[in-house]
């Protein structure tokens, strides 16, 4: 289970849980990492600060990441881990809380591979997910069909 | 002439003068020679008269004692003696010559011309005096010769006139050499008194180009105590004043240049806020309500089944209530995102565009059957994404108040007039009250109830910004029950 991370960036409590209730009722069955602001998104990701010692070999399949965020803003997340060997191809969907088209576009400049309007709808992320490949998301057997 | 006359007032005035006076001074001249001519005659006349009753009287005595040698004698002398004083006389004795009363000459000044006791062989004027003038230059004279109160014969005398023609002529030459060198004192004086007149208007017009720069100074004029003074002074007077409200035009057109570049400066500030507001609006906002709607959902999904249906109900409500607003904050965020939007015109086929829109709302509103006719090939120049946002508001409007429509209709088009392409959109679904059309596209303007028709009333308004964006104009005609007709014109 371990390799199968997703790293949640978000820094409104609210919306880490609706996420992560979205992502179990959908049966993901991957370990969802979270983290509160960009800071501690690159911390995690560079395994520095409060993240040091964590192997960075192991880095998270997919990466949520809001763009408006406290300390390091979203935007600044995403080119520094274009920027690192380590993250480059990590994907990266981002989270919007409007379709703010200027946020968007700066986001694909930036090397973002999708994005979603939050809150998540959960129809969307899988439609973005296949088409990122993301085959290994790992769906719960759903018990009843 | 006429030309050149009416080019310069100074040649008007010169003419006026130099006419005037010429004509004034010959005619002048003219009257005085006639009075001299007559005067002179007049007084000729009696002297020649006096002379032949005088020489009359003389001759009486000797033609009644028929002392004949005496009487001519005494012609002779008489007429020697004029013709001794008449250096520069008016008139000459010719002759004189004694008749009887049978006509015969009896005496003579002059015995070769009028040999003695023949006839008389000239003209006799009438005696008593009367005068006749006997071929050029002659005039001839008769008096009675009176004794003891008895007619005893006559005497002719004849003058010469010549000197008095010479006379005349003389003067008449005078009066030509007089009236030139008038006419060259009056043509002289004429031009300068001409000058005169018309020099304060010549510094009047050096003076006029400057006017306006404050400068203007006529003291030629300004400090002359007369009607001239009053225009010189005026004049400068109203320099300063010209100038003076100029500099003063100046001065506001500056400090509005100033105020104008501080209000741009405030302008942008406050369009910065607004961007950075509406992007916390965007953002902040819609967090709570996305809360709200989430645990509201979560509750039903999850805790269902210990919730009655009036608890369902109510958080139903509430994730309408929720959505609501959130729709309202995407609404306003647009509307406000079309004032900020920087235009980038382009070519924009509108018929495409629309066909696009009402795609896209058949496939949201399957059970909808609705006949939309969109005339091909209408294109127009202006900002291809602001125009979407007009097209979608336009024609969703038109989806939306058709819904009750039992064949519902939509037609886009455009037409001619008066040289302006009119774009319209007509449906003929709920229509409206065109007592309200002022109404229609004020920001959260609605002329139906949310029961009736869902929205937030901020459609249009966005609308009407994105045609002011544009420089056009959009306007709407309605009945209820009826259908509705927007036109706009694009610049
Ligand atoms: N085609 C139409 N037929 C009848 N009424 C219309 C039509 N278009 C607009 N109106 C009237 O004008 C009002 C304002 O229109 P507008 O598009 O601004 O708001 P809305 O459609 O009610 O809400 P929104 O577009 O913001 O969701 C509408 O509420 C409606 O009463
Ligand atoms: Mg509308």
């Amino acid at each position: 289970m371990a390799g199968k991370v997703i790293l949640l960036v978000e820094d409104n409590p609210d919306d880490r849980i609706l996420t992560v209730r979205a992502l179990k009722q959908h049966n993901i069955a991957n370990v969802i990492d979270e983290v509160k602001d960009g800071q501690e998104a690159l911390d995690y990701l560079f395994g520095e600060g409060q993240y040091a010692g964590r192997d960075v070999a192991m880095q998270p399949q997919v990466v949520l990441l809001d763009l408006k965020l406290p300390k390091v803003d979203g935007l600044e997340v995403l080119q520094r881990m274009r920027a690192d060997s380590r993250t480059k191809r990590i994907p990266v969907v981002v989270l919007t809380s409007s379709s703010e088209q200027q946020d968007i576009v700066s986001s694909f400049d930036l090397g973002a591979n999708s994005y979603v309007r939050k809150p998540v709808d959960f129809n969307a992320f899988l439609d973005a997910a296949k088409q990122l490949g993301l085959y290994w998301l790992m769906l719960n057997e759903v018990p009843n069909g | 002439m006429r030309k050149w006359l009416l080019q310069s007032f100074f040649r008007q005035v010169s003419l006026i003068l130099v006419a005037f006076s010429v004509l004034s001074i010959s005619g002048y001249a003219y009257q005085n020679y006639v009075d001299l001519k007559h005067q002179w005659r007049s007084a000729i006349n009696i002297q020649i008269l006096h002379l032949t009753g005088f020489a009359a009287l003389m001759a009486a005595n000797d033609l009644r004692y028929e002392k004949y040698f005496d009487l001519w004698e005494k012609l002779r002398k008489v007429q020697n003696q004029a013709a001794e004083e008449e250096k520069g006389a008016l008139f000459l004795i010719k002759d004189i010559v004694v008749l009887d009363n049978s006509g015969n000459v009896v005496g003579s000044s002059d015995p070769v011309r009028h040999p003695l006791l023949r006839r008389y062989d000239g003209q006799i004027p009438q005696s008593s005096g009367e005068m006749q003038i006997a071929g050029s230059g002659r005039v001839k004279t008769a008096a009675p010769i009176i004794f003891g109160g008895e007619r005893i014969g006559s005497l002719v005398m004849a003058f010469d006139i010549a000197p008095f023609g010479r006379f005349l002529r003389q003067h008449l030459r005078d009066f030509a050499v007089y009236l030139i060198l008038m006419t060259l004192a009056t043509l002289l004086f004429g031009l300068a008194l001409a000058r005169w007149i018309t020099r304060p208007l010549g510094s009047v017009r050096s003076v006029l180009p400057m006017l306006g720069s404050g400068q203007a100074a006529i003291p030629s004029l300004s400090l002359r105590q007369d009607e001239y003074g009053l225009l010189g002074r005026a004049i400068e007077f109203a320099d300063r004043r010209i100038h003076e409200s100029e500099e003063q035009i100046r001065m506001h057109r500056d400090h509005l240049e100033e105020l104008v570049k501080q209000r741009t400066r405030a302008l942008e500030a406050a369009n910065k806020e607004l961007e950075a507001f509406s992007y916390a609006v965007s953002h902040d906002l819609r967090a709570p309500l996305r809360a709200i709607d989430g645990f509201s959902l979560a509750l039903v999904e999850d805790y269902g089944d210990k919730l009655d249906d009036a608890a369902k109900g109510y958080l139903q409500r509430v994730r309408g209530g929720a959505q609501k607003m959130g729709r309202l904050i995407d609404d306003m965020l647009q509307l406000s995102r079309v004032t900020r939007a920087e235009l980038h015109y382009a070519a924009v086929d509108l018929s495409a565009m629309a066909e696009q829109i009402v795609h896209d709302l058949r496939a949201q509103d399957p059970h909808r059957e609705v006949q939309v006719s969109i005339a091909p090939g209408l294109t127009v120049s202006g900002d291809a994404g602001l125009l979407g946002i007009l097209l979608q508001n336009i024609l969703g409007n038109a989806w939306k108040f058709t819904r009750d429509a039992r064949e519902a209709h939509i037609e886009f088009d455009s037409r001619l007039q008066d040289g302006e392409q009119v774009f319209l959109v007509r449906d003929n679904g709920a229509g409206f009250d065109m007592r309200y059309v002022s109404k229609l596209f004020g920001a959260f303007q609605r002329l139906h109830t949310e029961d009736e028709f869902p929205g937030t009333g901020i459609g249009l308004a966005t609308v009407q910004r994105v045609i002011n964006r544009h420089g056009g104009r959009i306007w709407a005609e309605g009945k209820v029950e009826e259908g509705a007709c927007f036109y706009f014109v694009l610049k």
